[in-house]
């Protein structure tokens, strides 16, 4: 029974705490998205020829973990297939939050345009052979500071 | 060439469900199929005890005879009680009832595999007559004939696969321990509909040996009283043993059906055995 | 709409840039094929289970690449690539990315 009312209290508290921390977090991405706008982010590699620019590596790196209510929810869902409605919003997070760091990075060093931009995604298992551990989200590029 | 960065419209990486609804869902379906091959494994089990010889329980049950408690004046009376009651209970052909005694405060008694019965000082200490004695021994016994140890052996094995099946697929360490307390609830203890039984037959051997059934309901107005100083009063659904308000009347109609009178003269338990039995707890 | 891992495409010409798409996906296999796949880890050889669960979801998430490029204005994508990671048992994430582009009709 003690069990019971435990797991109760963690799935409510993930649940909300949960919620609301990725409302606030969606609403900054948002938010530094609209700032950063003119700080482009391409996946060619080649640069456009008409400009002469210094280049720089940019990098932007964010590790997520997920909540208890997600992790119930996800472990429900894995037994019948499908999509992991719950980690598909973690880590459209995580990547996005990624990105941004990388602009800001550019940005910082007075870079217009980030090109051949990749993405670099690898979890670190927890501790028990079936929990999720965390997940860690690295974009990188090369930034364009036209000279 | 011009270079431009839009910003991409929301929601197209993420699903737009509500999770909580989600997670009501995915719960709700899991439950439902839960309940449907939990119930059928039980089925399952209960149909292919009967299959099993006995002998078979035997060799099981041999291999920890030595966790059993030693005998002595108690269980020699138990046995041969048990023996009496056995002999108005049509036990078939090869099973024999092993009678075996703990010294301890706690009020119960169960049937396990191979007819081996056990029963604890704290339930002989509330028995008011031997009568009522005989019906919870005959009740045990009722379980042994009716093969439900074997049955419930089974449905605990086969619970128990579906449960390691489900683990190693399963990404979820919360998810599988959940099914295995579930799975673990189902396999320890015996139905109601195996109670039901087990107390018909009981009440049927009760009235043979004595020729009226006084003292059975006494049990269950015990088992009553004490089940009311528990936990408060769990709904129905929640407690195996179908609720004692159930059985005493349940015992009421099947006397009533059969012409057994409910009262009669009752034989007191013999003075050692009560001396024995109440003895300070420890 | 125009789908190339290339960075031009030969013969046509590229209008305009219009930045980076994403389409990503979480997905997981049920619980049969778990265990057939488990089953499968004693003789070895290809797990079909497990190749179908990648394959749709390397589908899934190049129309959601697809669609954000639509969003965008774009008529081809170019510079794709894809990311495979897997989250917890059983369960693989997997992003596509690229360029979108405008190609001159």
């Amino acid at each position: 029974m003690a069990d019971l009312i435990i797991f109760l209290v963690l799935l409510a508290s993930g649940y909300t705490v949960g919620r609301i921390a990725e409302r606030r977090h969606y609403r900054s991405i948002i938010a530094r998205e609209k700032d950063m706008a003119n700080v482009m982010v391409f996946t060619n590699r080649f640069p456009p020829l008409t400009q002469r620019a210094s280049q720089a590596l940019v990098t932007g790196s964010v590790v997520v973990s997920e909540d208890y209510f997600k992790r119930v929810v996800s472990g429900l869902q894995s037994l019948f297939g499908g999509r992991l409605r719950a980690y598909e919003s973690l880590l459209d997070r995580a990547r996005r939050e990624a990105v941004l760091r990388m602009k800001q990075e550019a940005r910082d060093k007075g870079a217009k345009m980030i090109i051949n931009v990749k993405f670099q995604t690898f979890s670190i298992p927890g501790r028990n052979p079936n929990s999720f551990g965390a997940v860690e989200v690295m974009a990188y590029g090369t930034a364009l500071t036209p000279r | 060439m011009e270079y431009h960065n839009p910003q991409p419209p929301e929601g197209i990486n993420v699903s737009q469900t509500h999770p909580l609804l989600d997670f009501l869902r995915l719960l709700g379906g899991l439950l439902v199929i839960a309940a449907i091959v939990f119930g059928a494994l039980a089925l399952l089990a209960d149909r292919l005890a009967k299959y099993i010889p006995f002998e078979k329980e035997l060799e099981i049950s041999s291999r920890f005879a030595a966790d059993f408690p030693a005998p002595g004046p108690m269980s020699a009376y138990l046995q041969e009680l048990a023996d009496r009651v056995v002999a108005a209970q049509d036990l078939p052909a090869g099973m024999r009832i092993r009678m075996h005694y703990v010294d301890s405060s706690t009020v119960n008694a169960f049937a396990t595999l191979g007819g081996n019965v056990i029963f604890f000082r704290g339930l002989i200490g509330k028995m008011p007559s031997e009568n009522a004695l005989a019906m919870v021994i005959s009740h045990e016994i009722a379980h042994v004939k009716l093969r439900h140890p074997i049955s419930t052996f089974g449905r605990g094995l086969a619970i128990g696969i579906v449960v390691a099946m489900v683990s190693a697929g399963s990404g979820s360490d919360i998810v599988v321990r959940a099914l295995g307390n579930a799975g673990l609830l189902t396999a320890l203890t015996f139905s109601r509909s195996q109670e039901s039984a087990a107390d018909a037959d009981a009440l049927r051997t009760l009235a043979r040996m004595y020729g009226h059934v006084a003292g059975a309901d006494e049990v269950f107005k015990l088992l009553q009283e004490e089940s009311t100083r528990g936990i408060g009063n769990l709904p129905a659904i929640l407690r195996t043993h179908p609720l004692d308000q159930d059985r005493i009347d349940a015992i009421g109609r099947n006397a009533a059906a059969n012409g057994w009178p409910m009262q009669g003269p009752t034989q007191p338990l013999p003075e050692e055995i009560r001396r024995l039995a109440e003895k300070p707890k420890e | 709409m125009l789908l190339s891992n290339l960075e031009i495409v030969p013969g046509q010409r590229i209008v305009k840039h219009l930045g980076l798409v994403q389409g990503s996906t979480v997905r997981s296999k049920h619980l049969g094929k778990d265990i057939m796949a488990g089953l499968k880890n004693i003789v070895g050889g290809e797990l079909k289970g497990y190749t179908e669960l990648l394959q749709e979801a390397r589908q899934e998430a190049t129309e959601r690449m697809i669609k954000q490029a639509q969003a965008a204005g774009a008529n081809a994508v170019l510079n794709i690539r894809f990311s495979t990671s897997s989250i917890t048992q059983g369960a693989a994430e997997m992003l596509a990315y690229g360029t979108a582009v405008v190609l001159a009709e």
